[in-house]
């Protein structure tokens, strides 16, 4: 009966859910969903991760490659993030070239890695003007279930972390260059941005902030994906971007940003435990 | 204690047409500084089937550079004008029928995008398209010493520890939009917030004088 | 949005009243509207209007490898883009025949006519060239985009100057605005499309508005068409560079011959004008005054549809004659209570048919243009 209710009044089904301070899938507002990460799952990439975020779902893989600099930034390597919505992980997508939101989606991804400056590009440099490491990060969407920025954030921080890059010599006389595969080292990793999405829900008397929105949510929100995706680094906001929904007041923003720094610990710690089980292994 | 401080800021002078173009139901030309915006609206018209939406009117967002192709940036800047307009417009007023929006870049000394916004709306408002509130965009940079610059130059921009962009709606002066460059503590954000929200009556300001100006035409 | 058609009845009044000589907005048939250029703060980007039909472009320039055909040549490359800022029935994204068409033309005027030396784009023979690329956009179109667009490349070229390059051995450096003197890129000849409307095979008539246009190229009831749009691309030399036909055929070879008259006199006279805009402009900047695109922001000019440049005109919108009605409307009606001296009555009541009256106008009280009809003319 409720699944005809759903398809017959949607906003009203809701809204039933939501004035009772519950959410259709039993969670309490500012309750997230459960986070799994796994690494290492793609044998053929140089690192991976596999994270799941209630049932959306995020691989990432990463692979080297080395090119020669840019000629106006010969000191810097490049970091190149690429977020793939197949129609495989929702009826949304359709297959051909990256939808709008896919590139918007990407483009959220690489600002937050970038502004965090977790990475320093000059690490990725080898020799000037010459040599530098070209990083693809590549992540793909299984299943889209909203709050997808989180889950790319984590699998794609996850990878950089578990990352060893192979050592290099390069002869400056013939330009050869040699790859050791067998010596490798880690990519310096300063901190750890994590990103936490909200919905935010247009509601009398005030409009209610929805943590880990799902894709059901985030429709009901109004607006294509999260409203609000708050991202914390070692104390620090390294973006904070609002984009549609319903508007927020000065009090819920501040609770929210409260929210959004414990659940960016708990995850921080999720992807921690989960480096250090492997290195035990 | 910070509205007091707040008294004798600036922002960089506005200058703006309506009604620029002729073909275009609502337009507006606007200049920030030296930052210059074309924005066109047409609507609310007829729309492909597929793309029509039975609850309310489709918004389409374009934004063209000045010159190469199409690039991700600006997808992302399309992306952020259409969510911003979304929540100003009535768009259950004008069920199946679509909404374009059309943003044209003129010049950019730094702040396009709080251009751009502030120009959608000007065309908005123009357009006569129903309208829940009007929008502000401000943005402010945290300079290397850790200063908080509303409306920052270029220069200034470029040497920013971190940029946050603001729009405000004009009833509560509730948060619409925001987004963020470089990082930043809690309180830094907290203050640029408080600040923008006040340069924002600004912006409203503005516009009640653009308004009163046309309103023999609009 | 579909594009709206015309209306028989529209179509038939302007062909009417063009074989009658005259014109919607009260043009001669040999008279463009008001040719204006503006420029913005780099170098390269101008925004030219012909009337109320806008076009945007920018030139760029970044070094590349040159074509394997080509090795000592720079490459030019020109994009139209028409978006649906220009009119509401443009989508987004789409390729119009119209942007290829468009394209096409410009190209064959640009490139084909080699009006640019392109052998002094080549920086290191075979391994690099500037490649220009000029990109137009349609900010408005009020019909005659080909001649608007044409102008527009043609400024934003003749303005553009790329940065300075010097070798060193085998690295090239490129050198920032500020630390060395651009250089302008060099033009041979200044080439301009022109473009004409032929309605009937024996009407000319220069710089067709968009409803000219429509009408011209659309079909009657009987399934002809009225007329065709003749585009001749001339340069100051009054050397043909381009000419295409579209539409109906054309059985009058003394109409082309008369617009390739008409175009060698307006191709000189909008050639000259470019030219000094552009020393103008030069001038302004080695004063280091500020040129931007924010100067076009007027201040006086409240609606679009009243075209400045219209030569019929019911009112004239000026902001600051509304202002002045508005301070001066008090003094004013103490003026009349003093000597109200009642407007004649424009009607005449008349007592016509027996048991009836009318009110009638009087004659001449109308202000409306007469158009003769045909009967009258045979009367007279």
């Amino acid at each position: 009966m409720a699944e005809i209710f759903k398809h017959i009044y949607p906003s009203k089904y809701f809204n039933d859910y939501i004035s009772r301070n519950v959410r259709p899938d039993g969670r309490k507002f500012d309750e997230h969903r459960d986070v799994k990460v796994n690494i290492n799952a793609i044998t053929s990439a140089d690192a991976s991760a596999a994270v799941k975020c209630g049932n959306s779902t995020v691989v990432c893989g990463i692979k080297l490659e080395l090119a020669k600099p840019k000629a106006e930034e010969p000191d810097t390597g490049f970091l190149i993030s690429n977020v793939e919505l197949l129609p495989l992980c929702s009826s949304k997508f359709r297959p051909g070239p990256p939808s709008d939101h896919a590139q918007v989606i990407n483009n959220i991804v690489s600002d937050i890695v970038m502004n965090s400056k977790c990475i320093d590009l000059k690490d990725l440099c080898l020799v000037h003007d010459k040599l530098a490491w070209v990083v693809y990060c590549d992540l793909v969407c299984l299943d889209y279930d909203g709050s997808i920025v989180d889950a790319c954030i984590v699998a794609i921080m996850t990878s950089l972390k578990t990352l060893l890059l192979p050592s290099v010599s390069f002869d400056a006389e013939t330009e050869e260059v040699k790859v050791d595969t067998s010596a490798r080292l880690p990519l310096k990793i300063h901190g750890l941005p994590v990103a936490t999405s909200f919905g935010i829900y247009e509601h009398i008397p005030r409009n209610i902030v929805l943590a880990d929105p799902s894709a059901y949510e985030e429709e009901m929100c109004g607006g294509v994906g999260a409203n609000l995706i708050v991202c914390w680094n070692k104390g620090l906001f390294c973006g904070i971007q609002k984009f549609g929904g319903s508007n927020l007041s000065t009090e819920d923003e501040k609770r929210t940003l409260v929210l959004a720094k414990e659940i960016s610990k708990l995850v921080e710690g999720v992807i921690e435990t989960c480096i250090k089980n492997d290195k035990v292994k | 204690m910070v509205p007091e401080r707040l008294q004798d800021f600036k922002l960089k002078p506005l200058k703006c047409e309506l009604n620029f173009l002729s073909k275009s139901d609502g337009s507006a030309i606007l200049s920030q500084g030296d930052t210059v915006v074309l924005a066109s609206v047409n609507g609310p018209l007829d729309i492909k089937t597929t793309s029509q939406n039975i609850e309310k009117a489709t918004l389409e967002v374009l934004f063209c550079s000045k010159e190469g192709k199409p690039s991700v940036a600006d997808r992302f800047k399309e992306n952020v004008i259409r969510n911003t307009c979304e929540t100003a417009i009535l768009g259950c007023l004008y069920p199946r029928t679509g909404i374009t929006l059309t943003i044209q870049e003129l010049e950019n000394y730094g702040g396009l995008l709080t251009c751009a916004v502030n120009c959608a709306c000007l065309a908005l408002i123009n357009s006569g398209v129903g309208m829940r509130h009007v929008v502000a965009a401000v943005s402010c940079a945290v300079n290397e010493v850790g200063d908080l610059v509303l409306e920052p130059t270029q220069q200034e921009a470029e040497s920013a520890r971190a940029l946050l962009y603001f729009v405000f709606d004009s009833r509560d002066k509730n948060l619409v939009t925001g987004f963020t460059e470089g990082t930043f503590s809690e309180d830094t954000y907290e203050e640029a917030l408080v600040r923008c929200r006040l340069a924002s009556d600004f912006v409203f300001q503005f516009y009640r004088d653009v308004v009163k100006k046309y309103s023999n035409v609009i | 949005m579909r594009e709206q058609f015309l209306s028989n009845c529209e179509k038939n009044f302007i062909k009417k009243i063009i074989l009658e000589g005259h014109r919607l907005d009260g043009r001669n048939y040999d008279e463009s509207r008001k040719l204006d250029i503006c420029f913005g703060s780099e170098y390269g980007s101008c925004i030219v209007s012909i009337g109320e039909t806008k076009v945007l472009a920018q030139v760029s320039c970044e070094v590349v490898q040159p074509k394997q055909i080509r090795p000592n040549e720079g490459i030019l490359y020109i994009n139209v883009e028409i978006s649906p800022m220009a009119a509401p029935q443009f989508e987004a994204n789409r390729q119009t025949d119209l942007t290829v068409y468009l394209n096409r033309l410009l190209e064959k005027c640009y490139k084909d006519s080699k009006c640019i030396d392109l052998e002094s784009l080549c920086i290191v023979v075979e391994e690099k060239v500037w490649s220009l690329r000029v990109d137009l956009k349609i900010l408005n179109h009020e019909g005659n985009l080909i001649e608007c667009s044409s102008i527009a490349t043609l400024v934003s070229l003749a303005h553009f100057k790329r940065p300075d390059v010097t070798r060193s051995g085998e690295s090239v450096i490129i050198h920032t605005l500020a630390e060395n003197d651009p250089i302008p890129t060099v033009l041979y000849h200044y080439p301009v499309c022109l473009t004409f409307a032929i309605f009937q095979n024996n009407v000319l008539i220069s710089d067709p508005s968009y409803i000219e246009e429509t009408v011209c190229t659309s079909t009657t009831e009987d399934g002809n068409t009225i007329g065709g749009l003749l585009v001749v691309g001339m340069n100051q030399y009054k050397e043909i560079c381009l000419l295409n036909h579209t539409e109906a055929a054309i059985h009058n070879s003394n109409i082309v011959h008369r617009a390739i008259q008409s175009a060698a006199e307006r191709s000189k006279s909008v050639v000259d004008l470019i030219k000094a805009e552009i020393i103008r402009d030069d001038n302004l900047r080695q004063k280091r005054t500020k040129i931007n695109f924010s100067d076009i922001i007027t201040t006086n000019h409240v609606q679009s549809l009243s075209m400045k440049d219209l030569k019929i005109c019911l009112k004239n919108y000026n902001i600051n004659d509304i202002k002045m009605e508005e301070d001066n409307s008090p003094t004013e009606i103490l003026d009349d209570k003093q000597d109200i001296k009642p407007e004649k009555s424009k009607y005449d009541v008349v007592a016509s048919l027996p048991q009836t009256a009318e009110i009638k106008a009087k004659e001449g009280a109308s202000t409306w243009i007469e158009i003769s009809s045909e009967s009258d003319v045979d009367s007279s």
